[in-house]
């Protein structure tokens, strides 16, 4: 059995991950649900909702409409709420009720977008998945329906995959635009945090995309096989050697050809790094280049995507994984979500907590790391000398 | 009873208040299984964390390929299996909380029971819902779910000098005269929240009589009639005097004593309720279902003691607020009743001005300066239930509302920082 979950909580869905993404724009988002689901984004997983006011609301789905397939209901609520609104775009959402009957949201966004003329996209969300599945799939939807084609911007990059779910509402998100502005390079458009749809259509235009998270990855694929725009995978962190980076960047647009940042002669060694494998894979960059810690295993909590993987790299797929890799009692050092305490707990490491919106959501996202700068370089420096010990 | 309401998009504030975090319905040495999508237990058990409850909570997530083999309770029992071999203390009961889905799958849960029941003889099962799919039923998902926490009580032969109290989320308050009263002639009280162990909780099977504080657990009580012969009386929490008289009264009769005399009780209460309604000079009231569960009679009765009532919440009205509803459309129709869950809400625009916000939900739609926020966590039934929220009134007109400290404090609310 390795679905039992005994001291984690449920992580954030594929649904939460598309309103998440689609938060900074003037769309209206619809989750096909009765309840429980928008409760869960609306309370669990969006930092920003509160003293924000969006129009990303729940279907208010009943047993019978689910039962009868009662399609009509849904887009006479919705063509309701467009007229009063005026939104830029509709997205409609499903969760594990329409999953369950089958319902077709993309026909039905296709319904919608024949009446009322403004794009409306259909996502088959299914609450089963997580949250990088869905950030992913509407970025290259967005991507796929707005973006244009248009000469080369100099030195300017997009960044992919930023989202409050992995870097919460701190300053995070303006930190890695400074990061890049810094090093003098422009930001066309930061997928999915502070952009607009009129970044999103000229976002081919940038010459470099910087993966900043897991959920970028598929995006900056998709824009390297139709623009040709290669892609660098790294999320600054620490006190990063940015000189070194942007080289590896100016590499990576000499040579049309993409590149994920990691050091060489990695192993599994004293650290085990457990969260998103792109924000794990950046901690362990510092740890290498900066204090020369190559002993160390990213344990992949949303997938593990073979792209940013060393070979020995674990997808923990359940909690019993990580009970078991952690019983192994081969890490001094854990990093990871503070609500890994109680698993890491039982080993001999020691927990540097780590919290991450789409494990803990309000519990700690008002203690959220800075990821740039001194903040995250001295939580660096803590655990390795703590993995010395 | 959604028909009150056009059929809309429904849109939900952050929901701050942590008198609503702070409600618990709780068997005493149970254990929760919710079993379902992933994505579904997550409030549940960000929710449990912050109670500080989590070790009472452990999921159990389904998958694509168990749905779609049409059989997931299958995995149940070895799920159990391994639960019990992880918790420290064997549960006497385990609650399997069911989603959504469950609805349209069909699960066979008396087979399900039967099974777990023949495997596991020392543990008692009841599988509880949590699918506000169904909220449009006459028995909606939260009278169910009592019916099914209360359905593990034994039946006794055995009738004791006790009350349950059914439908209350939070102890009743020390300070409430129901306990004294019932105190004085000699019968004792009991609460679901109030027991410490199994045992203790299996004995309000023995009560002689089940007062329903909430239209909620009306149905719960009506089946414990039926299973335990323990009879019932509806008497719901009320802001109105009379409806508070007259609980009394309906509670007397049916325990056969007689009633002591209130009316030092009542004298002072309506005190209070004249000295805050002169207080508060008129302030325009708006009222939601956040702070007290029932806004419509609340409605009623503050618009009787004088107060400017001017706007009430809700989403889903009550078969037991009806009467009220009916009641303040025909005879004062400049009180406006507002789904509190349509789309509408996220731009309703403040036309009140300054006025107090009885309930955190409306009072962050319309930026009110004054607002009750929630009650204490406690449950405040009869008299004392109503100086209480004049007290609350009153020092809700005299401060004005921090919005960010509400966030601060409910988003760390308890929790630890991190060391």
């Amino acid at each position: 059995m390795s679905q039992l979950s005994r001291y984690l909580p449920p992580f954030s869905s594929d649904y939460s991950g598309i309103c998440s993404s689609l938060f900074d724009l003037d769309g209206m988002v619809v989750i096909h649900d009765a309840h429980c689901c928008s409760m869960n984004y609306v309370n669990m997983d969006e930092p920003r909702w509160y003293g924000n006011k969006k129009p990303i609301f729940s279907s208010g789905l009943r047993e019978i409409d689910a039962i009868m397939g009662d399609d009509d209901k849904l887009i006479r609520k919705i063509i309701k709420a467009y007229n009063e609104l005026n939104p830029e775009f509709i997205a409609i959402l499903g969760s594990p009720v329409p999953t369950i009957v089958g319902v077709d949201m993309e026909g039905i966004a296709q319904e919608l977008e024949n009446e009322l003329d403004i794009p409306v996209f259909g996502f088959s969300s299914t609450g089963l998945r997580y949250y990088n599945r869905g950030i992913s799939e509407t970025m290259i939807k967005l991507t796929k329906r707005y973006a244009q084609e248009g000469s080369k911007v100099d030195k300017s990059v997009n960044s992919l995959g930023l989202n409050a779910l992995d870097f919460s509402d701190n300053s995070n998100a303006e930190d890695i635009k400074e990061v890049i502005k810094f090093a003098g390079w422009k930001v066309s458009c930061s997928f999915m945090m502070g952009c607009s749809i009129p970044e999103i259509v000229n976002s081919p235009q940038a010459e470099v995309n910087v993966v900043v998270s897991q959920s970028g990855m598929d995006l900056a694929e998709y824009m390297e096989r139709t623009w040709g725009i290669p892609y660098v995978a790294f999320t600054p962190m620490g006190l990063n050697d940015n000189k070194m980076i942007f080289s590896i960047i100016e590499e990576a647009l000499k040579e049309g050809k993409s590149r994920v940042i990691r050091s060489e002669d990695l192993y599994d060694g004293e650290i085990l790094i457990i969260g998103e494998q792109l924000i794990a894979n950046s901690i362990r960059e510092v740890l290498a280049s900066h204090y020369g810690v190559k002993g160390v295993m990213v344990g992949c909590l949303f997938g593990k995507d073979k792209r940013l993987a060393t070979a020995f790299d674990i997808d923990l797929k359940s909690e019993l994984q990580i009970a078991r890799k952690l019983k192994e009692n081969k890490y001094t050092v854990v990093i990871g979500d503070p609500l890994l305490k109680a698993l890491v707990d039982k080993s001999q490491a020691r927990l540097f907590s780590f919290p991450h919106v789409a494990v803990s959501s309000k519990l700690y996202w008002h203690q959220y790391p800075t990821f740039v700068g001194d903040e995250m370089e001295n939580f660096i420096s803590a655990a390795f000398k703590a993995s010395k010990k | 009873m959604e028909k009150y309401f056009e059929e809309s998009l429904q849109y939900y504030n952050p929901k701050a208040s942590m008198r609503e975090e702070n409600a618990k319905t709780l068997i005493p040495e149970s254990h929760e299984l919710h079993v379902g999508p992933s994505a579904c237990a997550r409030r549940l058990s960000i929710g449990a964390y912050q109670h500080h409850d989590e070790d009472r909570i452990t999921n159990l997530y389904i998958t694509e390929d168990d749905i779609v083999s049409g059989s997931y309770e299958d995995i149940i029992p070895d799920a159990v299996d391994e639960l019990l071999e992880l918790l420290e203390k064997k549960p006497r009961v385990i609650i399997i909380f069911v989603t959504c889905i469950d609805d349209l799958l069909g699960t066979d849960h008396e087979a399900l029971l039967i099974l777990l029941k023949e495997r596991f003889p020392d543990i008692r099962f009841i599988t509880c819902h949590i699918d506000p799919l169904v909220m449009d039923r006459s028995i909606k998902p939260g009278m169910k779910m009592l019916e099914q926490l209360y359905s593990v009580l034994d039946k006794s032969e055995l009738r004791e000098k006790c009350i349950n109290l059914i439908g209350n989320k939070f102890l009743l308050s020390n300070k409430s005269e129901f306990r004294n009263i019932m105190d004085s002639v000699g019968w004792e009280l009991k609460e679901m929240n109030d027991c410490n162990t199994f045992d203790e909780y299996n004995e309000m099977g023995k009560s002689s009589l089940n007062v329903v504080v909430d239209p909620v657990a009306k149905y719960a009580a009506e089946q414990m009639e039926r299973a335990l012969d323990i009879p019932l009386r509806l008497t719901y929490n009320s802001y109105d005097l009379d409806i508070i008289e007259k609980n009394y009264e309906n509670i007397f009769k049916a325990i056969d004593e007689k009633m002591p005399k209130l009316s030092d009780y009542r004298k002072s209460t309506v005190k209070k309720i004249s000295e805050t309604v002169k207080y508060l000079k008129n302030i325009p009231i708006v009222i939601d279902n956040g702070a007290v569960s029932r806004s419509i009679p609340l409605a009623r009765a503050l618009d009787k003691y004088g107060f400017n009532v001017k706007l009430v919440f809700d989403g889903t009205i009550i078969f037991s607020d009806i009467e009220d509803l009916e009641w303040l459309k025909e005879n004062r129709p400049d009180i406006k009743i507002a789904d509190g869950r349509n789309f509408n809400i996220m731009n309703m625009k403040n036309n009140l001005g300054d006025c107090l916000c009885i309930g955190f939900s409306c009072g962050y739609t319309l930026g009110a300066k004054h607002i009750v926020e929630r009650l204490p966590s406690c449950f405040a039934f009869g008299y004392y239930g109503v100086e209480l929220l004049m007290d609350l009134m009153i020092h809700a007109y005299n401060t004005v509302v921090d919005y960010e400290k509400i966030r601060e404090r409910s988003e760390a609310w308890k929790y630890e920082p991190i060391k």
